[in-house]
Formats: C-alpha cells, structure tokens, sequence
C-alpha cells in the first residue's frame, strides 16, 4: 500500500523484535531446563516439580550433567561458566538477560519465566506483545501472516499446562519459523518486510551482546542488520552502526557497549 | 441438502480450528478485564431460496432508504414530527438524537451507509424485522471468513449446491465508502486493539484494501483530514469507516473526554470535507422506541406499504398500550431502550412476582424508557449438538433446534444494495432467546441460492 503511519511502522518493528526475543529465549531455556534435569534441588517440595525435573534428581550434578556443560561450553552456551548447582542455573539466566531474579526456586523458575502472564520478563508476555502487535497489522502483512503467531500463542497455552514443555515449547519455535518464512514468502512490500527484520536483527544482536556470544556470531548479527536497515524507513544514527562494526572486529569486544549502541541505534 | 449437511459436519470442527488459527474472535470485558473468546461456528448454513430472499431484499431497501429519508427530515425540516407522524418527545428524548447534527447534510446526503437490520422467521414462515442498526453495526467479517474456510474443507457441498458468493462483502463496503470518498485516501477508525470487534476491523481493512488507524494516527489541518505517514508527510483523506460511537468521535463536538476520538473531525464533515460512514447521530433512527415508528415512516416517505413486518410493538408512553402491556405482561418482552447486545432484555413470564412489581412500578414511571413487544414464535433453525457415542461405537452429531435471528446488511452507495448473506446469530441454550455472541452464541453461514 506504500504508505506506513508512525504507529504501523512502530508495531512492525517491536512485532519483529518480541518474535526474535521469543524465539531466543526459548532456545536459551531449552539448554538450561535441559541441564536443570541432572541437577538436584534441595529443601524442594516435590509437588511442584515437573516431571522431567523430578524424575533425574541428584545433589551433585552427574556425569550426563558434567557431559552436558561440556558440550555447553563448546556450543559457545549462554551458560559457559555456570555454577553448577540448581539456583545457578536460572540466576545467571537472568543475570545474563538482565532481568530481576525473582524466581525461588527451579520449578518456579520455569513455570513463570516461560508461562506466567503477569511477569513481564516471561517468554509468555513476550509473545503476548508480538501478538498485540500483529492483530493490528492485519491489513498490512496479511491474516495468513498473523495466523503463525496467533498459531503460536495456542502451542504456548499448550505448553503451560503441559508435563513436557519443551515438546510444546519447540512448536512455538516452528510457527515463529514459518512466521519469519511467511513475512518473506507473502508480504508485498519490501519496506514492511525490512522493518520487522529490521526489529529482528536489533534484537538478535542485542540479546547476543548480553549473552556474550562469539565474534563470529557477532559479525554475522551485525552485518545482517548493517545489510538490511537502510533499505527502510526507519530513521538511524548511521555513526552508532559504524561503531557496531568496529566492536566486533575490536581485539576484546566491549559487549556492553554493544548493547548500548544497538539500543541507541534507532533515532526516536 | 442431506448429503451436503453431512459433507459440512464433518469439517466442522476443522473449520472452528480454522477460524481460531485465524484469530476470528471477539472481545469482552469481564470484571475490568479485557478478554478474547472464539464466536462458535455451527456448520449447518442457514439456506433461504433465491425468490425468498428476493422479497427480502426489497423489504430491506425499502426500510433502509425510509430511515435515511428519516434522519435527513429529523436533523432539517423536520416534517414528520409537524404532520404528526411521529411524536416529538420520542426524537428529542432519545439518547440517539445529537443537536450538533442539526443542519449538517453528509457528502451524498447518505446517512445510513451501512445498515444491519435484525431480523427472526416465526413459524409462520413471515419475517420480522427486530431491531434496525444504524450506527456501527459489526458482524459482516464472521460469514465471510466461515464461508471461505468451509469451502476449504467442504467442497463437494458447495460444488453440489449454487450459492450467492457471500466473498463480496468486501467489494460492497469498497464502492459505499468510495461513493462518497471526498478524495484522498479511505480509513477504517478503530479504537484499538481492545475492542470487541477488533477482529473485524483489522478484516475488513485487509479484504477492502483500505487503512486500519487508530484516532492518533489522524489529524485535522486547514478544514482536512490528513494521516500522517512515518516520515510526517500528510496524506489527505476521504472517507472515515469510523467503527468507534458517536460521542468518541471528536472531543471538540462531542465528548471532550475522548481520547480515542480526532479534534474538529465533526467540524470538517459539517463542512463537506469528509464522509464519515456511518453519519453519526443515526441513533435517533434506530431507537428502539422509533422502531415502533418505521413502518409509518415507509409510508409517509416513499408512499409504500412496508414490504417487511415488525415485532408486534406496544409503546407504554401511550395509554391504551400501558393498558395492553399491564393484562398481557407475561406474554411480553419488554426492552430498555437504551440497552443493546442483548441486555436490557427481559421476559414477562421468566420474573417473579416481586420482580414483576418492581418492573412495573419502573414502568409506569418511565414508560419512554422501554418499550413491549408480542413473543415471536420464532421457527428455530438446527445446530449440530456435541458428538455422542452411537451404539457401534462411532460419533454421532445430533441436530437440535435453536432459536436464531439474521443480520441482513444493507449498504447505501449509490443505490441500495443488499449483501447476498448475512450473520446467523443462534443460541446455544435451548431455553434462550438472546443471540448476542456476548451472551454465549454462536454464529451460522447464511446461504441465499442462486438458483
């Protein structure tokens, strides 16, 4: 149609930006519920534990876990140097996402970090957000895009009450593919295109950056955004992208400032 | 049909799935808080025959063109009121009625462009209309989104049975809209995310190609309307399809507390500078004490015999009418006329004696404010029930009978045109009469033949 308001251009780039930060934190909480079945929790009561994690308790992690944080660290993890006792676990989660650690134990943790509508910070309001964006953008990207996320949102109910989340959970990860595959594959205008990319690579890098990840995947984020935000509207301080790129190409790379300037990187 | 019923219930529950992977819902507050609910499709369509709704069709123009004529005299000459026809104190008392509408003629003199006329069949097979909707009547996006999922998932039924293609809703409201286009580019207002029918919105945006926009996203400037692009380039506009009431439309004109309404948008439509569909203050005509009145305005209007029925009507501000109402209370349904969604409604014969003296005592205190009509025997339509084990084992879907109505919609461009479906509102309680997807219904396709 050509002609985007303020408001549409706003809502397609935070649409991008919380189906990354869903699609991400998902995959983070996948290796740290993961390594969370290996390890036991003291004084837990049992009646709130999830059966994955109830079933493979034990108060010192066990050479599966040990495997695992091996393997972990050679993933480049967001986990490297974790502490290998229960709470560890989801306290440097949060502190690596800089979120409140407000979680008392394992069990909660997962069951509010991903579920729980009323804490900002759960994966759960993230794609509550996406969501509230897209039912808006109808006329813009189309009721077969906005039907990935509303699919999502469903498999994410699903996986509130389910036994095994991450099973549900890996869903969500499929219509947020087939969502991305859709925005490409359905929407006419490149401009809409480009600016929930746009959203999505601002928010890849920005997560990236917390989660101190590889020079290599580094580059790779900020050359993707670098490749893609002036074919927008959007308007950006192009000296804060010049400085994205020499970051990661810095001999110690300065993450937060990384996190800084990608926060900084769009003009209000 | 039996074969195409069975070809339908089949997929029902596919296409439920269908209209939730969709986000065909609409939203409700319950307790302050906002929330959204699936309306439930029943599959088995409402079919009306090619020369039925032929004679439907004529009713509909006929009333709907009265009611224009009708708004057009109340906020100009006011003729009707002099000759007497209808009484004075049921215009100016109306909640509907808006003195800043006084004098002011939209682009094309259309008023009503979008009508949704509620009607019931009785078991007599005669139609009658219930209620007139001329303000923003919502509900067209349901049968049309059903209608293309169930032709997804059942096609053999529509291969086997010619229907009225209900897809062209979206083309309809296009050329009403554009007819009175002052010129610039089309709007759909909403007021946002958390309104009940912000499903629909957002539909009949993407389906007419026009632009969804929230009341921020407009400013009034030198006597226009413009919509600010992201860059703060100002596009004119037109036309408004403005799905948010009257007195949120502009704080400036009507409710200075809005804040989901525009600055002086009333002032530049009083101007001919923009078409808003529908024209706000239409409420004074679909009042449901002016219903009593419409088939009077047929006649005075366009010299007709009104081709459609209503409800048996009583209006209690009359004497011999309060007189009829006391004796047959419990025969009666009684409305608040300032209610609607199905609230405000009650049934003579489901109070209680203490309630029923409390009624009446408010009654004869506020006779203007309700009015009483006869119990239609409504001809109840099938839904399909929950699927019950048969005795082999297998499910059995059960056809039970509900009471239903149909929302016929009526669009004014440059002629009248009546949209080849409509919704099919039904409830899902044996022993109700409400409809209202508010209130637990569900909805049906409506299939007008073509043949």
């Amino acid at each position: 149609m050509g002609i985007i308001s303020v408001e549409n251009t706003d809502r397609l780039y935070w649409l991008g930006r919380y189906s990354e930060r869903v699609y991400t934190t998902i995959k983070l909480f996948a290796a740290s519920f993961d390594s969370m079945i290996d390890i036991d929790e003291p004084d837990m009561d049992e009646t709130e534990i999830p059966v994955p994690i109830q079933d493979s308790l034990s108060q010192n992690p066990s050479e599966k876990q040990r495997q695992n944080q091996s393997l972990n660290s050679d993933r480049n993890s967001a986990f490297p140097e974790h502490n290998s006792s229960f709470p560890h676990i989801f306290e440097d989660f949060c502190k690596r996402l800089e979120i409140p650690n407000i979680y008392t134990s394992g069990p909660d943790f997962v069951s509010r970090y991903c579920f729980d509508p009323e804490d900002p910070n759960s994966i759960y309001s993230n794609l509550t957000r996406a969501y509230d964006n897209c039912v808006v953008l109808r006329e813009e990207i189309g009721s077969e895009t906005i039907s990935y996320i509303q699919l999502a949102m469903y498999e994410m109910n699903k996986a509130r009450i389910s036994p095994s989340p991450l099973i549900e959970l890996q869903k969500v990860l499929d219509d947020i593919l087939a969502f991305w595959g859709i925005v490409d594959d359905d929407i006419d205008s490149e401009n809409v295109r480009n600016i929930i990319k746009v959203g999505k690579r601002i928010e890849r890098l920005d997560l990236y950056a917390r989660l101190h990840m590889s020079r290599e995947e580094m580059k790779r984020e900020v050359d993707r955004l670098s490749g893609r935000i002036w074919r927008t509207c959007l308007k950006y301080r192009q000296s804060y992208l010049d400085d994205l790129n020499a970051l990661v190409e810095a001999p110690k790379i300065d993450y937060p400032a990384i996190v800084q300037k990608t926060e900084m990187l769009l003009e209000e | 049909m039996q074969g195409t019923d069975m070809d339908l219930y089949r997929h029902t529950d596919t296409v439920n799935e269908l209209l939730a992977r969709y986000g065909v819902k609409f939203g409700i507050y319950k307790n302050n808080e906002f929330k959204e609910q699936l309306f439930p499709f029943d599959a088995i369509p409402r079919v009306i025959e090619k020369d039925e709704f032929a004679y439907l069709e004529k009713g509909l123009k006929q009333r709907v063109m009265a009611l224009n004529l009708f708004i057009r005299d109340i906020y100009s000459e006011k003729k009707i009121i002099r000759d007497k026809i209808v009484p004075e104190e049921f215009i100016y008392a109306s909640s509907g009625y808006l003195a800043q509408c006084e004098g002011v003629t939209p682009p094309k003199g259309v008023y009503a462009h979008i009508a949704g006329i509620d009607l019931v069949q009785g078991r007599d097979r005669e139609w009658y209309i219930l209620e007139d909707n001329l303000r923003v009547p919502s509900g067209a996006s349901y049968p049309m989104i059903a209608r293309e999922l169930c032709r997804r998932s059942s096609p053999l039924a529509f291969r086997q049975t010619h229907i009225e293609d209900n897809r062209n809703y979206a083309d309809l409201l296009r050329k009403t809209m554009d007819y009175v286009n002052t010129g610039g580019l089309t709007v759909i207002l909403t007021p946002g995310r958390y309104n009940s029918a912000c499903f629909e919105h957002s539909y009949l945006a993407e389906k007419t190609g026009a632009h969804l926009v929230t009341g921020s996203e407009l400013l009034v400037e030198d006597d226009h309307l413009y919509f600010i692009d992201y860059s703060g380039r100002k596009e004119p506009v037109g036309a408004v399809y403005r799905r948010i009431s009257d007195e949120y439309l502009d704080p400036m004109n009507f409710y200075e507390g809005s804040l989901i309404g525009i600055p002086h948008l009333y002032d530049i439509f009083r101007k001919g500078n923009v078409a808003l569909l529908n024209a706000p203050g239409n409420g004074v005509a679909d009042d449901k004490g002016i219903y009593y009145f419409v088939p009077k305005m047929i006649t005075y209007y366009l010299g007709e015999e009104p081709i459609l029925h209503n409800a048996p009507t009583y209006l209690p501000l009359y004497k011999e009418d309060m007189d009829y109402v006391l004796e047959h209370f419990d025969d009666l349904v009684l409305k608040d006329v300032a209610e609607a969604g199905g609230y405000g409604v009650v049934f003579g014969n489901k109070m209680t004696r203490q309630q029923k003296e409390a009624f009446i005592a408010l009654l004869k205190k506020e006779p203007r404010r309700f009015i009483a009509q006869e119990v239609i025997d409504f001809l109840d339509i099938d839904i399909m029930d929950r699927p019950q084990s048969g005795e082999d084992g297998t499910q059995v879907s059960n056809r039970v009978p509900r009471k239903a109505d149909l929302r016929a919609f009526v669009l004014m461009g440059e002629e009248p045109m009546v949209w080849k479906s409509g919704l099919t509102r039904f409830s899902r309680n044996p022993d109700s009469f409400i409809v209202n997807s508010s209130q637990g219904g569900g909805f049906k396709d409506t299939w007008v033949l073509s043949q």
